[in-house]
């Protein structure tokens, strides 16, 4: 299909934009001219248009694998608010009713939502070959490489998907992917061909700021302080729920400012609240864990704070990308201390089994083969069975399946294939961990670079960056003076709950619309 | 403090004689007809189903607070048995007053209220964002019976939204004033209109300093009353009365009244669970229900003359709702099924004894 910028201009302001932002407009061209292609743009340069505009245009559906329930079911809102309707979100969250209802009018949509795992059952998978599938986009690509290899194994799978769906046009979009990870992705979908598009992820306007501290008490008097003298959209992101939520406590009780918190354990709704508050300007900082962030369209934030490293540069990278999306001068801090090291070490070592829970699972699977007893169906029993957590099982299950002990559900014993598979499993593990931990070595090298900050934290993604608009980092020599962005409005006096109902249902002159 | 306040004065109603589950039951709204029967035997109607989502352990953890701070005392380990003790009794007379307990109507209204406060928060949201000529809102109510609802209200509004908003807020602004400042200012914030998100439970509980159940329970409180307001004074509140006036329904269980309507067309109970299979302690636990309900309910089909003034003696002796006492009084060819029958009726002319208050 050719098609006319102009026409495409006008498709793009059904969702509310006037203008293409940079690589969109050449990346939906390829697409509709029925090309394979991979996008890396930056975050927050609008990724998700790149295929809800073709869905839009093609004629047949649009599927969209995406890691996160919560990213899913948030785009499907954003969408039907713009009067995209024909729009789901498969997941195994809904209720069986809901999903078979969903699944039995599967092709009255144009875009569907669906996560890796559920794209592996059967039933979903024979829905899709009797539809015409006119685009396959995996959204976050990056997961293929970074996340399929462990606990999302079903990302290492798509290649058969998308032969169930007689090879759509495929569109890989991810914010951060270094050569390495892209050609991981091009290998796993099996090596199509594949139309690159891909730009540079630095963000001129983002000053970076890394400040050592003592202690968790030095943090917040640097936050308290920052945020006494700036009242801007901030974020702060935390690795632990119960982290943001004690910080957010401490300091709502010291500063006049409004403070919310946001992570993964909170209701959907309240979820919901907290983001559009946020993009309402009714909130002033964020704390939150890595669930904030994916989806969200604010330009205006900025101030990105890090009271904990990230476990790699990737998740840093996009986590202060949020800030200054409008161009305007923004700042993004790392408060670190000598003992936070210690959170992600932790977080790495408890993703896979260690050789222990390794051999308890061996072990429990003769137990249960001896007494000819099937594996257990539901993964809460597996969990309490083997004394692993999911993410673990996951793991185990996929390099199981692989050297053929476990075949559809049922344990084969082999005395030999099994020493084998615990040693080659195991050292796996190993290695994936040694990965890891260079990951963090990396960031950790970052933070106590001597050399201009900027050129160190793109390096292993891009050959250049651009210069900066302000200021560079503080490692060039950065100065909050030099900084003075422009105050949120101060929240009036506190009113009356009879101005407020007044307020809130528009009556009186103030309200009017013209 | 409101649900301490409620579970004390469950405690006390209860008299020792139904564990503390009973008392969780009750406040989450469990349908079982042991729960139903128990909220009538000991008039505790107000209180069912008035926090339906609270978590076992957030309200076992509120047990042992209370045992600590020696409000209640178990009594009975085994069976899980609380009374209030003397300091617990103090305390619930003394805050009782600010804890609006008198405000609850939960079964009357606990579905009621629910449907009511969510068809009044998007129909707000929408009405508010359209009048702005804004269509891209993410509603804040997930619950598509509640959607089709205000689509369909709001088709009738589209010509005049401003007409509506402002009568809609005279409604509102008189029904506000007769609560107290405070719980007027909660409900306002909870709104959400254009640009402005309402606030969470979680962003009000911190604001005014209570717990987050508490604030769910005060709203709850509150819309409770309202509905009350709206509904002895209609002519007053046209459009509020609008949004509720669908919503009254049937206390019975649709699954009893299928077997009310099943009985009355003569066949017996065990026909009945056969022909629906089920249980026939489920097709007794529906008579019952239909017992509590009916005004001209045919107990002598079910118990004889006699039979009934058996147990009401023996309810005189124990002077307790516990079956197993009764039961060890009577004869024994009475059943526990026509003990929970004579309970039910008697329950029921005594509410009508009691006046309006009881009936429901």
């Amino acid at each position: 299909m050719q098609v006319e910028t102009t026409f495409l201009q006008e498709q793009l302001r059904n969702f509310g934009y006037s203008s293409f932002r940079q690589g969109q407009a050449e990346i939906i061209r390829d697409i509709l001219a029925g090309k394979n292609v991979l996008g890396i743009l930056p975050t927050g340069s609008g990724k998700s248009i790149c295929y809800q505009l073709p869905a839009k245009l093609l004629n047949g559906t649009t599927i969209v694998v995406s890691p996160l329930i919560s990213l899913m079911i948030d785009q499907v809102k954003q969408l039907k608010a713009k009067q995209f309707k024909q729009v789901t979100a498969i997941n195994s969250f809904m209720n069986r009713d809901l999903r078979n209802s969903v699944l039995r009018k599967l092709h009255t949509y144009r875009l569907i939502y669906v996560s890796p795992e559920l794209l592996q059952q059967q039933y979903v998978q024979g829905r899709l070959r009797n539809l015409k599938v006119s685009l396959f986009v995996i959204d976050e690509a990056h997961c293929i490489s970074q996340w399929g290899r462990e606990f999302r194994p079903d990302y290492l799978k798509l290649q058969e998907v998308i032969m169930a769906c007689k090879f759509p046009p495929v569109l890989a979009l991810s914010a951060t992917a270094t050569p390495k990870a892209q050609e991981d992705i091009i290998n796993a979908l099996g090596g199509m061909e594949f139309v690159k598009h891909i730009y540079p992820m630095d963000r001129p306007n983002i000053a970076f700021s890394v400040e050592q501290v003592e202690n968790e008490d030095e943090k917040l008097v640097i936050m308290k302080r920052l945020f006494s003298q700036y009242r801007v959209p901030s974020l702060v992101y935390f690795t632990s729920r119960q982290a943001a939520e004690e910080v957010a406590k401490e300091l709502a009780s010291s500063l006049d400012l409004r403070i919310a918190v946001y992570h993964g354990g909170m209701e959907q709704q309240d979820r919901i609240t907290i983001q559009q508050q946020f993009m309402n300007d009714q909130l002033d900082i964020i704390c939150c864990t890595s669930a904030f962030g994916m989806g969200i369209n604010k330009s205006n934030i900025r101030l990105v704070i890090h009271y904990h490293i990230t476990t790699q540069l990737e998740a840093y990278i996009q986590e202060i990308g949020r800030a200054g999306r409008d161009g305007e001068a923004s700042v993004s801090l790392l408060l670190y201390s000598n003992k936070d090291i210690q959170l992600p070490k932790h977080i790495i070592s408890r993703e896979l089994p260690s050789k222990q829970e390794l051999g308890f699972v061996f072990n429990k699977l003769k137990v249960l083969d001896d007494a000819d007893k099937p594996l257990p169906i539901k993964e809460e029993e597996v969990v309490n069975c083997f004394d692993i957590n999911e993410v673990q099982w996951r793991f185990i299950k996929y390099h199981l399946e692989n050297h053929g002990i476990i075949k559809h559900n049922s344990i084969h014993f082999q005395q030999d294939t099994w020493d084998h598979a615990f040693k080659q499993i195991y050292t796996y593990i190993e290695k994936r961990t040694m990965i890891k931990q260079a990951k963090l070595a990396e960031i950790i090298d970052w933070i106590y670079q001597q050399d201009c900050l900027r050129k160190h934290l793109y390096k292993g993604f891009q050959s250049s960056y651009q210069p900066p608009v302000f200021q560079c980092c503080s490692n060039c020599g950065f100065s909050w003076k030099d900084w003075q962005p422009q105050q949120s409005r101060r929240e009036g006096i506190t009113y009356s709950w009879q101005e407020q109902l007044k307020n809130k249902l528009l009556i009186g002159g103030a309200n009017e619309t013209t | 403090m409101i649900l301490e306040g409620i579970i004390l004065s469950c405690l006390s109603k209860l008299q020792t004689e139904r564990s503390i589950s009973a008392v969780y039951h009750i406040v989450t709204g469990k349908k079982s007809i042991q729960t139903v029967q128990d909220i009538h035997l000991y008039h505790l109607q107000a209180y069912f189903s008035v926090c339906q989502h609270l978590p076992k352990s957030q309200f076992d953890q509120m047990i042992t607070d209370l045992t600590e701070q020696e409000m209640i005392r178990e009594i009975n380990h085994d069976e899980q048995v609380y009374m209030l003790t003397k300091h617990g009794s103090l305390w619930l007379n003394k805050n009782k007053p600010s804890l609006y307990l008198t405000w609850f109507h939960g079964l009357q209204y606990s579905s009621t209220a629910r449907l009511f406060s969510d068809r009044l928060h998007l129909i707000i949201q929408t009405a508010t964002n359209a009048k702005m000529s804004y269509f891209q809102f993410i509603p804040v109510v997930e619950n598509p019976q509640v959607e089709h609802w205000v689509k369909k209200q709001y088709q009738k509004i589209k010509p005049s939204l401003e007409l509506f908003l402002s009568n809609l807020y005279q409604e509102l602004y008189k029904l506000l004033c007769d609560f107290p400042d405070k719980l007027a200012k909660l409900f306002v914030e909870r709104l959400t209109s254009y640009k402005d998100y309402g606030k969470s439970i979680y962003q009000l509980a911190g604001d005014y300093q209570i717990s987050a159940i508490d604030v769910q329970l005060l709203l709850t409180a509150i819309i409770h009353q309202m509905i009350q307001r709206i509904k002895a004074n209609r002519d007053h509140f046209p459009i509020l009365t609008k949004v509720i006036v669908d919503l009254v329904t049937s206390q019975i269980t649709v699954s009893a009244q299928t077997t009310d309507q099943l009985l009355k067309t003569g066949y017996s109970i065990e026909e009945i669970a056969e022909k629906r299979r089920l249980r026939v302690n489920t097709i007794y636990d529906h008579v019952v229900e239909i017992a509590l309900y009916e005004e001209d309910f045919p107990i002598n089909q079910y118990v004889s003359d006699v039979d009934y003034h058996l147990v009401i003696d023996a309810l005189k002796i124990v002077r307790s709702y516990k079956l197993k006492l009764i039961k060890e009084l009577v004869p024994s060819h009475i059943s526990f099924f026509q003990i929970r029958l004579v309970l039910a009726v008697e329950q029921k002319l005594e509410a009508l004894k009691l006046g309006d208050e009881a009936i429901f």
